[in-house]
């Protein structure tokens, strides 16, 4: 049979589309922002010219006074330090000179700090072109000459020079915050294009064709539940009009053929004879993707802000150290996560995996909203315990629903929309959250948040249907039951743990969730400079552990990525904590993103490496178990332990502990590694 | 609702909220470049003033005798006609010199929370802000440390209205029409991607209607796809079977 015609790809169709308008977004806001910057620069230059009238002035009346006591410009002492001074008030201006008559430069101070041999100024100006009082602009008109008029006698010139690029270098800090908008806008653009296509295109083409294969095998019994008005809803009308049909004439029948016809009738086919249809479903990993996506948008949106939040909420009343107050909310965030997560089996078993979602969703969101108007520290902790409690479930309903929907041999790749998904959406929160934190307030942005996830809520009710997961998800719950703590015995084990998982997770909360947006906001970084900072983690993160998994499977070297994971981490929180530059501070929260992909994935894959015969007493699922209970708990310990050791030393020798106390870990476990302790068991 | 509709919907709230959040911070930064400029400027103004009374005082005049002071003042409102008012004051807030607009408070005292902010300066500038204006002010200390008194110079905050205010509005109108353009863009690119897809989508659903009718025809989706080849066959050996069952119970 000849196939002349194809439907297009979803691959290709989405890659036309998202072309299309991530080329119409960047167009669109390059050339605003070409705009906004002519228009400010015009803005701005008569209130620069205006400034720069007024220190001409000042300094004018400063030097009239020697004037009147009739000293000599030139005789004048530590002119240059006076104008050094006023430079340093007025990042705007470029330079300050006083000249004689002659236009012989006297005094200047140039920002920088040059000697006044380097000093350019365009002398093009005379006496003679200086009216009494009257400012003259000199060549490109950002030099301005103020005349020095001694009782009616010209007796010198104050120049100003203003700097040309003071506008577009200040007003960069924002088009930084505009060009990671605009990053965050095309992943979501992306990303929403993506889902209306999967929405749309592929469920539809997915659905139709399992419906064609139903009825190509006889079974008429099936239909498509109804969705949109879209050129595909319409196809699946007419395909669902057909077996209406059909089971309509055989309804017609059934009332006047006897049991020898109605036989011949289903002989190789199945009617819908109860008089009402199956649905047709199809169980994709994608589905669960957009929902966890602006999920995790929401929810990590307070993340660049969350301790200096907490800090402005403590009152210092309740006994407290600051720093562990702080710590608090995080930990208790854990723990209560901890709490629901072996209910998500059950509930999807009980209730579907939409419906489980959503019961994770709404607390979410309604806790996020409780949390922005909280009004004291331990109330706050009780929105964060219901906030978390509802993310706890949904993570691990998204996790059982991947599981789930692939066999065996996929169920990697299935994992990776989970980890593609919250990575997208972390890199997105700690982006914007800083950004609009800074602009609308901490209180704004966690609504911002509770709004997204509700967002997140819409497309969950809308991609999953109903019934789905209904009678499943049980297995994992019995694995539970099974598991076997005697592996806690195993001191190897527990060495293993105490060297690598367990600073691993102190790093991520005690060092980078707790340390990191508290020590940026000591150096005076605002809400959007954090967010850009700590966002770097969560970029190197997405990118890396990818390139980890592939450098770890290819080589099998999943001990030395461990060692180099944890020297990486360990650099990072050093060179964190002993600089005030914001591209080092990056470099130190990119290496820390850089370590954890190189521990995160081998910490996993090595288990059955090193602990091949703990494996075969214990089980592979204990094994593993132990593992991430002691990952929850280094997690619950990292921001009690930094808060800890911030209100016995402070900020920055907490983080060089913390730097230090990570490579030392890692140092023992390689030379533990070296005498054969942690090897490949045969 | 139709594919192109549901897409282009979702663009068109992607961009908006992009160009929004583009014109508010740019709104915001420059009206904090702004306010930083002109409170500069005229901290300039505040503390020059300011120390030219110092040297008097420090000669031992008090604030009050000060005879220039009246010039010092009336020179500021000629030269500078952004200024709403200076007033000179002493430690107890009388009012000794004020030109320019009058006070709410009157002419006589300055107002209390400008005592307050001359008070706690501790030589440096002080700022206030009420709804209609900026204040800014610096407190006289003689060279014995004592408080003499103080300036305050106020400008209306209508000029810095008005500037980030036509700074908005044409941005604003800048995305409007960019915004219009790019989603007429995006629209066409995007009907233009989706043309193969509805065109396929429009020819299966007409296969799938003409697949009851009586005349037997063979559509062109049953020659062009394969998997609906199979579908086809079905339903008509089916409808064929049902047929002859009901001519035959008739």
């Amino acid at each position: 049979m000849s196939r002349r015609r194809r439907a297009p790809t979803l691959g290709g169709l989405g890659i036309r589309i998202g072309i299309v308008a991530v080329v119409a977004l960047i167009a669109a806001n390059a050339l605003l922002a070409w705009i906004a910057i002519g228009s400010v620069e015009r803005r701005l230059e008569p209130v620069i010219k205006d400034k720069a009238h007024v220190v001409a002035r000042s300094i004018a009346n400063d030097l009239y006074r020697a004037a009147g006591l009739n000293i000599p410009f030139a005789n004048l002492r530590g002119v240059d330090a006076y104008l050094e001074n006023l430079l340093t008030d007025h990042p705007e201006i470029a330079y300050l000179a006083v000249a004689d008559t002659e236009s012989k430069v006297l005094f200047s101070a140039q920002a920088g700090g040059s000697s006044n041999n380097a000093l350019s100024i365009p002398f093009a100006v005379n006496a003679a072109e200086a009216q009494a009082g009257a400012f003259v602009w000199v060549g490109s008109g950002y030099n301005i000459s103020y005349p020095l008029v001694h009782e009616g006698n010209p007796v010198g010139h104050t120049m100003v020079g203003i700097d040309r690029g003071y506008v577009r270098t200040t007003m960069a800090s924002i088009f930084t915050d505009i060009g990671i908008s605009l990053c965050v806008a095309i992943l979501v653009v992306l990303e929403l294009t993506l889902m209306v296509l999967s929405l749309t295109v592929a469920r539809s083409i997915n659905l139709m064709k399992r419906f064609m294969r139903a009825v190509s095998e006889g079974d008429f019994s099936t239909a498509i539940p109804a969705g949109g008005r879209d050129d595909l809803a319409r196809v699946i009308d007419a395909m669902n009009g057909i077996n209406i049909e059909i089971n309509r004439r055989f309804h017609a029948l059934a009332a006047t053929l006897g049991t020898g016809g109605l036989e011949r009738l289903r002989a190789g086919r199945v009617f819908a004879e109860t008089g009402a249809s199956r649905p047709v479903e199809v169980l994709r990993a994608g589905d669960v993707q957009y929902p966890l996506f602006f999920f995790i948008f929401g929810v990590e949106l307070s993340r660049p802000f969350f301790p200096l939040f907490v800090r402005d909420l403590y009152d210092p009343a309740l006994g407290l150290d600051t720093s562990i107050a702080i710590a608090m909310p995080m930990s208790v965030w854990v723990l209560a996560m901890i709490v629901t997560t072996p209910f998500a089996p059950r509930l999807i078993h009980r209730f579907g995996t939409r419906n489980t979602l959503l019961f994770g969703m709404a607390p979410t969101s309604m806790g996020l909203i409780a949390t922005a108007f909280a009004p004291g520290f331990l109330e706050l902790i009780a929105w964060r315990c219901a906030t978390a409690a509802g993310f706890g479930l949904v993570t691990a309903a998204i996790l059982v629903r991947l599981a789930m929907a692939a066999p065996e041999r996929r169920r990697a790749l299935n994992i990776g929309v989970f980890v593609t998904a919250t990575g997208g959406g972390s890199i997105c929160a700690t982006a914007i959250g800083g950004i609009l934190a800074e602009h609308l307030g901490y209180e704004n942005t966690f609504i911002v948040g509770a709004v997204i996830v509700f967002v997140a809520m819409v497309i969950a009710y809308g991609f999953l249907s109903p019934e789905e997961g209904i009678g499943t998800g049980t297995r994992s719950e019995a694995r539970i039951h099974r598991r076997n703590f005697g592996i806690y015995g195993n001191m190897r084990f527990v060495t293993f743990m105490g060297l690598s998982a367990l600073p691993s997770r102190i790093v991520l909360t005690g060092f980078l969730f707790f340390l990191v947006p508290l020590y940026l906001d000591s150096l005076g970084f605002g809400g959007a400079a954090i967010g850009r900072t700590m966002m770097v983690y969560f970029l190197v993160l997405l990118v890396m552990n990818q390139v980890a998994a592939l450098i770890a499977d290819r080589f099998q070297n999943h001990g030395m990525l461990i060692l180099v994971g944890g020297i990486a981490a360990a650099a990072g929180c050093l060179l964190f904590v002993s600089t005030s530059d914001a591209l080092l501070l990056a470099s130190g929260v990119a290496l820390i993103g850089l370590g954890q992909s190189f521990v995160m994935t081998p910490q996993v894959a090595v288990l059955p490496i090193y602990f091949r015969h703990e494996t075969e007493i214990f089980g592979t699922g204990s094994v593993t178990a132990a593992f991430r209970v002691v990952e929850r708990a280094g997690s619950i310990v990292g921001p009690l332990l930094a808060g800890a050791i911030v209100a016995f030393a402070g900020l920055e020798q907490a983080g060089g502990l913390l730097g230090y106390g990570i490579l030392v870990t890692t140092l023992l476990l390689a030379l533990l590694m070296v005498v054969g302790l942690f090897k490949r068991q045969r | 609702m139709r594919l192109p509709v549901v897409l282009n919907l979702g663009f068109l709230i992607a961009f908006a909220v992009t160009m929004a959040l583009m014109v508010l911070l740019n709104q915001q930064k420059f009206g904090d470049i702004l306010r930083g400029l002109d409170d500069s400027r005229v901290s300039v103004v505040t503390l020059d003033t300011s120390r030219r009374l110092r040297q008097a005082v420090d000669l031992g005049l008090p604030l009050k005798d000060i005879a220039e002071s009246q010039s010092i003042v009336d020179a500021l409102i000629t030269d500078y006609p952004e200024l709403q008012s200076v007033s000179i004051f002493d430690g107890r807030g009388n009012m000794i010199v004020h030109g320019g607009d009058a006070l709410d408070s009157g002419g006589t005292q300055a107002p209390d929370i400008w005592i307050a902010g001359n008070g706690e300066a501790e030589g440096e500038v002080w700022r206030i802000e009420d709804p209609e204006s900026f204040v800014v002010g610096a407190p006289v200390i003689n060279n014995f440390g004592k408080l003499e008194g103080g300036v305050a110079v106020r400008y209306s905050k209508e000029r810095f209205n008005s500037i980030v205010d036509g700074l908005t509005t044409e941005l604003l109108e800048a995305g409007i029409l960019i915004f219009l353009v790019s989603s007429l863009v995006a629209a066409l690119g995007t009907i233009t991607a989706l043309w193969r897809l509805t065109k396929t989508a429009r020819y299966l659903r007409q296969s799938v209607e003409d697949l009851l009718k009586p005349d037997g025809t063979v559509t062109p989706a049953e020659t062009d796809l394969a998997e609906f080849a199979t579908y086809s066959a079905s339903v008509r050996t089916t409808a064929a079977t049902l047929a002859a069952a009901e001519r035959s119970s008739q």
